[in-house]
C-alpha cells in the first residue's frame, strides 16, 4: 500500500482480469472499509493521458476522501496493462474492460456505481453505458469526445498543424502522436460514437463542457432525454492544450465533479477489502523466457516500482528505464513497457519506476511542475540496490531526454555497468550545477541554486529561450563534462540523438556543417545520429530506428541468450 | 466584410486565442504570429467545421490552410462554401 497525502486514503495498485486478460489498475479507497459507493475512472488516451493522469489521481484521493473506493484502470493495450492496441477488437474490447472494471467494485460489496470519464474515457463510458446495463447511479461526461472518430481528427490535426512528421509507413496506418493504428483498429475507435448511442446512460449525467469549445448539436440533442446537467470549465485549456510537462491541476472541476458525486445522500456501507493481485505472467512473445510481471513498493518513500522480469532464469545486468521529468513510468509513448517486456522476453530483468514526487509514487497532491530533482538519481541508485543487492552495479540505465541527467548520476554513484542515453538534453551540465548548488552546505550558495530552479520551472519561456540560445552558441552540442566523466569511468555508453536536437536551422547547410563540427571534435565518446529521430519519440520511424539499435546494443552487450545465433534468430521474429 | 470572413473571425475571436481582436487584423495577416497556437487551430478548425457544416479534408490539415482570414476563407471555398462581398485590405 502507498500512503498518500491524505492519512484517511490508501492506494492499493493492481492486477484485474477482463475477458482472460490482466489490466493494470489502481484502488484508491478510504482507510476504514466503509464507503459510500464505488467509482471508475475512464481515462483519456495518447498524451492526454500523459498530461491528465495526475489530475486524476487527485480526483481518486478527492473522492476517496470523500467516501467512495475510487477506481483507475488502464485499457487493454495501454499503461501497464497488458497487449497492444493492435492486438484485439478495440471498441469491444475497451467497454468490456469498462464492464470488468464495474464488476471489480461490486465484487467488493459497494452497490452503488458511478463513472466518470475524461475525453475518450467519457466517449467508452457513455457508449458502454448505453449498450449495456451498467446500473451506473451517476456519470460524468468531462470534455467528451462526441465519437472515437472525432477523437481521431482532433489528434491527427493537431499533429499535423505541429508539423510532427509522424507519418512513415506506407500501409495507411494512422499515425498520432503516441501511437499507431492500422486502418481496421482506426475504424473500430472511429464506430464509438456517443451521439448515435441509445438508450439511457446513468441514474443522472454531469456533463462538464470546455469554456472555449462548442458543445456539438448532436451530443447535446442526444442527452436530452437523460436527466443531464450542464457545466463549464475554463481549466481545460490549461490541463491539456499544453505541453503535458507543464499540465497544471484542474481543482475547480474536480472539486465540482467531487461535490456532484456526493450530493445525493447515501449511506456508507462496509465493503470488503481487495484480493490485490501484484503479479502477472505476460502472454509468451517470441524470445525465450516466460516473463512475469510484479509491482513491488520500494525504498523509504516508497518508490512505485513495476519488474518485468523471465519466470525463470533472469540472465544479465537489471535494466532501469529512467523516466523523462515528471512524466510515469509506462515511458515515452509507452516504450518503457514495451521494452521491459521485450528485453524480459531475452531473459533481462527490467524495472520501471515513479521518482518520488511523480507518477503513481507519494506526492504532495498538488501541481506537478519538477523537471528534474535532486533525489531522483538517489532514487534510481534505492532501485539499484533493492533490485541487485548483491551487485548493484550490475546495472545498466535506458533514459531519454531530461532523464539522462538522472541515468548518469546514478551511473556515476553506482558504477553501472553502461547507460544508453536518447537525446540528451541541451544544458546537462547546467543542470548538474543547479543541482549541486541546491545541494550545497552553504546557505546562500543554496538559495541561488533554488533561485535557478525556480526560475526555469516557473518562467517556461527563459527555459524554452534558454534552450534555443543554448542550441545556437554552445560550443560542442553535447555535455563537456557530464557525458565524459561516465565514459572516463568505464562504464559503456551509447548515445543515440537526433539531429533535430543539433540546431534550430537544420536546413541552412552552413550551420548544418558547423554544427557537425561541434559534435565531430574528440571526445571520450560517440554520438549516433539516426535518421528521422525527433526529440521526443514521437516520429514513428525514427522511434523505430532507435528501438532497433537499443535493441541490438542491448542483446549484443548485455543479452541473456548464450549464443549468437540463437539471439539472431530471436531478434528476426521479433 | 463578407459573411464567410466575419464568420471566421468571430470563431477566432472565441476560439484562437489571438493577442488581437480579429477585428484588427488583416485577412492576410499570419494568424500564427498573432498568438494562434497548435492546440487553438484545432479548436478553430472544429468551430468552423460546425459553422459552415463542412469538414476539412487531410489535404487541408496544415498550417497554411489556418495562416490567415483568407486562406481559411480560400479553403472554405474549395469545399463549396460560397463567399460574397469579400474585403479588400
Amino acid at each position: 500500500m502507498t500512503p498518500l497525502t491524505s492519512p484517511l486514503v490508501v492506494e492499493e495498485p493492481l492486477w484485474f482480469p477482463s475477458n482472460g486478460q490482466p489490466l493494470f489498475g489502481c484502488l484508491t479507497r478510504p482507510k476504514v472499509p466503509l464507503a459510500r459507493g464505488g467509482v471508475i475512472i475512464a481515462p483519456p488516451i495518447g498524451r492526454e493521458v500523459h498530461a491528465s493522469r495526475f489530475a486524476l489521481r487527485r480526483l481518486a484521493t478527492a473522492l476517496a476522501e470523500h467516501g467512495f473506493v475510487a477506481l483507475r484502470f488502464d485499457y487493454y493495450g495501454t499503461g501497464d496493462s497488458v497487449g497492444d492496441m493492435n492486438d484485439m477488437e478495440l471498441d469491444v474490447t475497451w467497454q468490456g474492460n469498462v464492464l470488468s472494471a464495474v464488476e471489480l467494485l461490486r465484487s467488493l460489496g459497494l452497490s452503488d456505481i458511478s463513472a466518470v470519464g475524461l475525453r475518450l474515457g467519457a466517449t467508452v463510458l457513455g457508449v458502454t453505458a448505453s449498450g449495456q446495463s451498467l446500473g451506473l447511479s451517476s456519470l460524468v461526461l468531462w470534455d467528451p469526445c462526441d465519437s472515437g472518430r472525432t477523437y481521431l481528427r482532433e489528434a491527427k490535426a493537431l499533429g499535423m498543424l505541429q508539423r510532427k512528421r509522424l507519418s512513415g509507413r506506407t500501409d495507411e496506418a494512422l499515425t498520432i502522436a503516441e501511437f499507431v493504428l492500422t486502418p481496421t483498429r482506426s475504424a473500430e475507435l472511429s464506430r464509438m460514437n456517443l451521439t448515435k448511442s441509445k438508450g439511457k446512460i446513468a441514474e443522472r449525467v454531469l456533463v462538464v463542457t470546455r469554456n472555449d469549445r462548442n458543445m456539438l448539436d448532436g451530443l447535446r440533442s442526444r442527452l436530452d432525454d437523460e436527466n443531464v446537467e450542464w457545466r463549464r470549465t475554463v481549466e481545460q485549456r490549461e490541463l491539456l492544450d499544453v505541453n503535458p510537462l507543464f499540465a497544471e491541476m484542474p481543482r475547480l472541476t474536480i472539486d465540482q465533479i467531487v461535490q456532484w458525486l456526493s450530493e445525493p445522500a447515501s449511506l456508507m456501507a462496509i465493503y470488503e477489502p481487495v484480493d490485490q493481485t501484484t503479479s502477472i505472467e505476460i502472454p509468451r512473445g517470441d524470445g525465450a523466457f516466460a516473463v512475469r510481471e510484479r509491482y513491488l513498493d520500494v525504498g523509504p518513500h516508497p518508490l512505485f516500482t513495476i519488474l518485468t522480469e523471465p519466470v525463470i532464469n533472469p540472465k544479465g545486468p537489471l535494466v532501469i528505464l529512467v523516466n523523462v521529468s515528471n512524466e510515469d513510468h509506462t515511458g515515452p509513448m509507452r516504450l518503457w513497457v514495451d521494452l521491459a517486456r521485450r528485453w524480459a522476453n531475452f531473459g533481462l530483468r527490467c524495472v520501471r519506476f515513479d521518482p518520488q514526487g511523480t507518477g503513481a509514487s507519494p506526492w504532495s497532491g498538488e501541481g506537478r511542475n519538477m523537471i528534474f530533482e535532486p533525489g531522483w538519481s538517489s532514487d534510481a541508485e534505492c532501485i539499484a540496490r533493492t533490485l541487485s543487492p548483491d551487485d548493484p552495479s550490475n546495472v545498466v540505465f535506458v533514459s531519454l531526454c531530461s532523464g539522462v541527467y538522472v541515468a548518469l548520476e546514478g551511473a556515476l554513484a553506482l558504477g553501472a555497468r553502461g547507460v544508453c542515453a536518447i537525446n540528451p538534453p541541451v544544458g546537462i551540465d547546467s543542470l548538474r550545477l543547479i543541482v549541486r548548488l541546491t545541494s550545497s552546505r552553504q546557505r546562500l550558495v543554496r538559495s541561488v541554486g533554488d533561485g535557478l530552479k525556480w526560475v526555469l520551472l516557473h518562467q517556461r519561456w527563459l527555459m524554452a529561450a534558454s534552450w534555443h540560445f543554448l542550441r545556437v552558441v554552445v560550443p560542442k552540442k553535447y555535455s563537456i563534462n557530464l557525458l565524459s566523466e561516465v565514459a572516463r569511468s568505464g562504464i559503456e555508453l551509447l548515445v543515440l540523438a537526433s539531429k533535430e536536437d543539433l540546431s534550430p536551422f537544420p536546413r541552412v547547410p552552413l550551420l548544418r556543417s558547423i554544427d557537425r563540427r561541434r559534435v565531430a571534435t574528440p571526445m571520450n565518446y560517440h554520438v549516433e545520429f539516426l535518421p528521422d529521430l525527433d526529440h521526443n519519440l514521437q516520429v514513428v520511424t525514427g522511434r523505430a530506428r532507435a528501438v532497433e539499435r537499443l535493441d541490438e546494443y542491448m542483446m549484443e552487450r548485455f543479452g541473456g541468450l548464450t549464443s549468437t545465433s540463437e539471439r539472431n534468430d530471436n531478434l528476426e521474429a521479433m | 466584410m463578407s459573411d464567410v470572413a466575419a464568420t471566421i473571425r468571430s470563431i477566432l475571436d472565441a476560439h484562437g486565442r489571438l493577442s488581437t481582436p480579429s477585428q484588427r487584423i488583416k485577412d492576410s495577416d499570419d494568424l500564427f504570429q498573432r498568438g494562434l497556437s497548435s492546440h487553438a487551430s484545432v479548436n478553430v478548425m472544429l468551430a468552423i467545421e460546425d459553422a459552415f457544416d463542412v469538414e476539412f479534408p487531410d489535404e487541408l490539415l496544415t498550417r497554411a490552410t489556418f495562416q490567415s482570414v483568407e486562406s481559411i476563407r480560400i479553403a472554405l471555398e474549395s469545399l463549396g462554401v460560397a463567399s460574397t462581398n469579400v474585403e479588400s485590405d
